[in-house]
């Protein structure tokens, strides 16, 4: 089916070009790629192939997923900056925590600037978590029994996700060395959650989706944000905090956007443009709002600027704890 | 324990038209058809069923998923006795007696064997779970680090049962294989024998190696010959040896309850699914009279191995619906399947929606009824590989196992793996290594590190840690136990012997 | 298989290089870990296990070794010699498999296999022309464009557009 499309495609490309010069015709003349760096299934995975739905009416061309996943991210992020740069192939992925721990952990090749982060559309928070079965009731009961106990007390960590560098962090600013608690590292954030659910450690900081997919057996003590959150008894953790004198950077959780090579939006900005508004036609279509609504996706609007600036701070932040994860 | 409304309300709702039980048979040989062609994988049947699964109502999503779900846990045997190639790392175990049967013309018989097994292994864990759901999600989240560390080490043990003939080498290969499993980053972020490249990050990968090591290493020993099974009598495909076969699993009783029971336990550990048939042979073979039979198309093998793996799965089944936690490839597809329909497991799920659960349950067990019977039409039709000539097969088989790990590494670090481990089994079976003992390595490397890992950390460094888990000195035990029990009995049978002679 | 060393040792050459071989990844793997990270939590289960494994090497290497006395015979090898012709279909078949592999990304995987499968028949004595004919061409296309469109990550192909 694609290759007659290809060769159809192909001729129809020709033809034009034979009647217009190129440069006059309108991008997008093919189909575009999203390239997820992650399994099929996952959650950037199914947003895509809802985008691969619903945005094609905008663009005028049909719109395929592509999952390259490996190295959390690292090799999917690879190949897109491996394709030319000319807005045929986009990346959907939670940019933050992931490019900014290829780049600090992995080695990775790729710098920051690298990237155009076109929308932070679904941000999840980090919380505080607790099992039901254990004793505290509030975050400070937790960091006062870590004080009175330390090295007795467990956490469990996804390394090198937000969570744990928050979870360095806060022990860092109560003046706590990182073996005040057992870190129990885990390889992925699904085995961590089950570990949690069943008390196998004492506490967890991490992504809020994951801990409402364990709610029935986990209490929240504090949410990561400055704010609360609707809903919950949880308060803001700089709150708990401040009669210790101490307070964390509120790094932000999964943060997915759509992710373009820099050279994009440098060589063809009226290209870039016209995805842009695409992308948001499509966020304000009512099947589309439907469908994030089913499956729990977020569909928020905050704009380039200040999605890289969010993706900026957070890596300075990540940067400055990097070698506590050593 | 069994919750009577809300039994009748599933069965009434499961009987409440026959519509969509269509689905049943076209789920069934999906789940069949991907597990059984090598090179085919569960996100590719994902990738078929998931766009169709909104469509469905409830009722025929819940059908049709079960359906494949049955058929996928028996499909990886089939290319593991006819091919050696296992469908998937839970199909190992059957390869061990499943192609040996299959070089001695008795692939029918061994298709019957599984086929037979792993429908009684299904049957059993769904009973169970139809009384006992609840618990054993409680019971399967108090199991932790160091509880899978003593079912990892139990699954090492293997290692020394297949050492074949040189102990030395049997216990290298293990070794080798063990050290293989944890290349890669590690739970610490620390990278280990990857030469600095970003496609060893993720480590090996497991299934295009074990692929490589098994099948690809075997196949190459046969391009010598003309076709898998030598003699042209035994050449056939007989539905009444296949019957034969299935008649055959009952003959032991004992390794098929066994290998039931066992699964259905380790399958609710988180992973545990992938090892259970290993761990259900190497029992088996322990507790066996006449253990070197094994692995020379020992039927016993085959039920011990597709009994555990069936019920396992069931096992990993009772944990998604239980914890509304997936435990691996299957039951993640399960999830996002179900979740479609507002099915999310969890204890709340359990106690607002019992009758979903029911019906889940319910539907499982039906299918290993349709199981048996398409199935075993499946195996007729499969057993006809035996007839094709090998100079067709291995490069066609080989073609397909090189794309199919290109699909499970997402990448080309999957059949380059393949190659670099088909040559490398080959070399080892040359020399006399037991190629099994690196495979069940390379599939417990990584794990059991892991568990190790944070064992310790659990622990922090003090060694009275074991001491407040009670399951997993419990699981040492038996372990310790079930390895000494062998001595003991013929040390006991030497003594009596001892004293005849004495009498004399 | 044949030494001499002052004394005559029988040198079960291709065990020993196999042997040492296996050894010497797992010394370089242990190092290379030790090297990412000193800590016990990295290389908890790595030193001791690989310490084991060098440790059956040894066993291992001592058994490559066979003193025999003067007049004896060397002793034949351990292992069953190949039937004429198999060595060579071996290596052939294990060098085909390798250059799809490595031909698979450079020129398409549909092209790569339909050479392998040409090339395999061929040489395991397939000599109809008319399978020799339709088979590779068959395979290529059924199986690769179907296993394409069910894939999620493409494969890289000849003709066609991703990958």
């Amino acid at each position: 089916m694609r290759r007659r499309n290809f060769l159809i495609g192909g001729a129809a490309a020709l033809a034009s070009s034979l009647v217009q010069p190129a440069h006059a015709q309108k991008w997008p003349r093919r189909p575009l790629t999203i390239v997820v760096p992650f399994d099929v299934g996952g959650s950037a995975d199914r947003l895509a192939r809802g985008f691969a739905q619903y945005m094609p009416k905008f663009l005028g061309q049909p719109i395929s997923v592509v999952d390259r996943a490996g190295a959390s991210g690292l090799i999917g992020t690879n190949w897109l900056l491996q394709q030319p740069a000319d807005g045929y192939t986009v990346m959907l992925t939670p940019a933050m925590p992931f490019i900014p721990v290829n780049i600090l952990v992995s080695n990775a090749h790729y710098k920051l600037d690298d990237f155009t982060f076109v929308n932070a559309q679904w941000t999840d928070y980090t919380v505080l978590i607790v099992p039901k079965d254990r004793p505290w009731r509030t975050a400070a009961q937790l960091i006062d029994a870590i004080r009175a106990n330390p090295g007795k007390i467990s956490t469990g960590a996804d390394f090198g996700s937000v969570g744990h560098i928050e979870t360095l962090a806060l022990l860092a600013s109560l003046g706590l060395k990182p073996n005040a608690v057992r870190m129990v590292t885990f390889d992925g954030a699904g085995a961590m959650r089950t570990a949690l659910a069943g008390g196998q450690v004492d506490f967890n900081i991490g992504q809020a989706e994951g801990a409402d997919i364990i709610k029935d057996y986990v209490r929240p003590l504090a949410v990561f944000l400055d704010h609360r959150v609707p809903g919950s008894d949880a308060p803001p953790i700089n709150d708990v905090l401040k009669p210790y004198h101490a307070s964390v950077p509120l790094l932000d959780g999964s943060v997915r956007t759509f992710v373009f090579p820099t050279a994009f939006k440098a060589k063809h900005p009226d290209d870039y443009t016209k995805f842009v508004s695409a992308y948001r036609d499509t966020l304000n279509l009512p099947e589309f709002k439907k469908f994030l609504h089913d499956n729990q996706m977020g569909g928020d609007w905050v704009g380039e600027e200040r999605t890289t600036q969010m993706i900026r701070a957070n890596f300075e932040t990540l940067k400055k704890y990097k070698d506590l994860l050593k | 324990m069994i919750d009577f409304t809300a039994l009748t309300a599933a069965l009434h709702l499961l009987t409440s038209s026959w519509q969509p039980w269509m689905v049943v048979i076209p789920g069934i040989l999906i789940g069949l058809l991907v597990h059984a062609v090598p090179g085919l994988t569960t996100s590719m049947a994902l990738a078929i069923c998931l766009p169709l699964i909104p469509y469905m109502d409830f009722l025929q999503a819940l059908i049709f998923m079960t359906a494949m779900y049955a058929g996928s846990v028996f499909g990886v045997a089939i290319p593991a006795i006819l091919l050696n190639v296992p469908g998937s790392a839970a199909a190992v175990g059957t390869t061990f007696d499943g192609f040996p049967m299959a070089r001695a013309g008795k692939h029918n018989e061994a298709l019957g064997l599984a086929l037979a097994a792993s429908c009684f292994g299904q049957l059993v864990v769904y009973l169970l779970l139809l009384g006992l759901a609840g618990p054993i999600g409680a019971f399967a989240l108090k199991l932790g680090p160091p509880e899978m560390l003593v079912l990892s080490i139990w699954g090492l043990t293997l290692i020394g049962t297949l050492r074949g003939r040189h102990i030395s080498r049997g216990l290298l290969a293990g070794a080798f294989g063990l050290l293989l499993g944890t290349v890669g980053l590690s739970a610490r972020g620390v990278p280990r024998g990857t030469f600095g490249l970003d496609l060893l990050l993720d480590g090996i990968p497991v299934v295009p190696a074990i692929v490589g090591l098994f099948a690809a290493a075997e196949l190459f020993n046969l391009v010598g010959k003309e076709y898998i099974v030598e003699d042209l009598t035994q050449r056939r495909v007989q539905a009444s040896r296949i019957l034969a076969g299935m008649r055959q699993a009952f003959e032991y009783p004992g390794v098929l309850f066994r290998g039931a029971i066992l699964g259905s336990g380790i399958g609710i550990i988180p992973g545990g699914h992938a090892i259970a048939n290993l761990l259900s042979y190497s029992s088996a073979r322990r507790a066996a009279k006449d253990p070197e039979k094994f692995g020379t198309g020992d039927p016993r093998g085959i039920v011990a191995a597709e009994s555990a793996n069936a019920s396992s799965e069931g096992g990993s089944m009772a944990t998604l619906l239980a914890l509304g936690i997936p435990t691996g490839g299957a039951t993640a597809v399960m999830l996002v399947a179900f979740s479609m329909h507002n099915i999310t497991g969890g204890p709340s799920f359990m106690r607002d929606h019992a009758d979903m659960v029911y019906a889940v349950i319910l539907s499982s067990l039906a299918q290993v009824a349709v199981l048996a019977v398409v199935g075993f039409a499946f195996i007729f039709v499969a057993g006809f590989v035996v007839k094709v000539r090998l100079r067709m097969l291995v490069p066609t088989v080989l073609s397909l196992a090189v794309i199919g790990s290109f699909a499970l590494a997402h990448n080309i670090a999957g059949p380059i793996t393949l190659a670099v481990f088909a040559v490398i089994g080959w070399i080892m079976q040359r020399f006399d290594y037991p190629v099994s003992a690196t495979v069940v390595g390379l599939l417990l490397g990584r794990r059991t590190e892991g568990d190790l890992l944070r064992t310790y950390q659990m622990s922090g460094g003090h060694f009275n840690f074991m001491f407040t888990r009670p399951i997993a000195l419990l699981m040492l035990f038996l372990l310790a136990a079930s390895m000494l029990f062998p001595y003991l009995k013929s040390g006991r049978a030497r003594s009596a012997a001892n004293k005849k002679v004495m009498a004399h | 298989m044949i030494n001499v060393a002052g004394r005559k040792i029988a040198v079960d050459m291709p065990h020993f290089i196999f042997a040492t071989g296996v050894a010497g990844w797992v010394a370089w793997f242990c190092w290379d870990a030790w090297h990412a990270s000193s800590s016990i939590e990295n290389l908890i289960l790595i030193v001791p296990v690989s310490a084991v494994a060098i440790i059956l090497y040894f066993f291992v290497a001592a058994s490559c070794f066979q003193r025999i006395a003067e007049s004896a015979e060397l002793p034949a090898s351990p292992r069953h010699p190949l039937a004429p012709g198999v060595g060579v279909k071996i290596a052939g078949s294990m060098a085909l498999l390798i250059a799809l592999v490595v031909a698979g990304p450079l020129v398409g995987f549909d092209v790569a296999c339909f050479f392998y499968m040409l090339a395999m028949l061929a040489f395991l004595g397939e000599r109809r022309i008319p399978v020799l004919l339709l088979v590779p061409p068959l395979f290529c296309v059924v199986v690769i464009y179907c296993f394409n469109t069910l894939l999620s990550t493409p494969l890289p192909l000849f003709f066609g557009e991703r990958g």
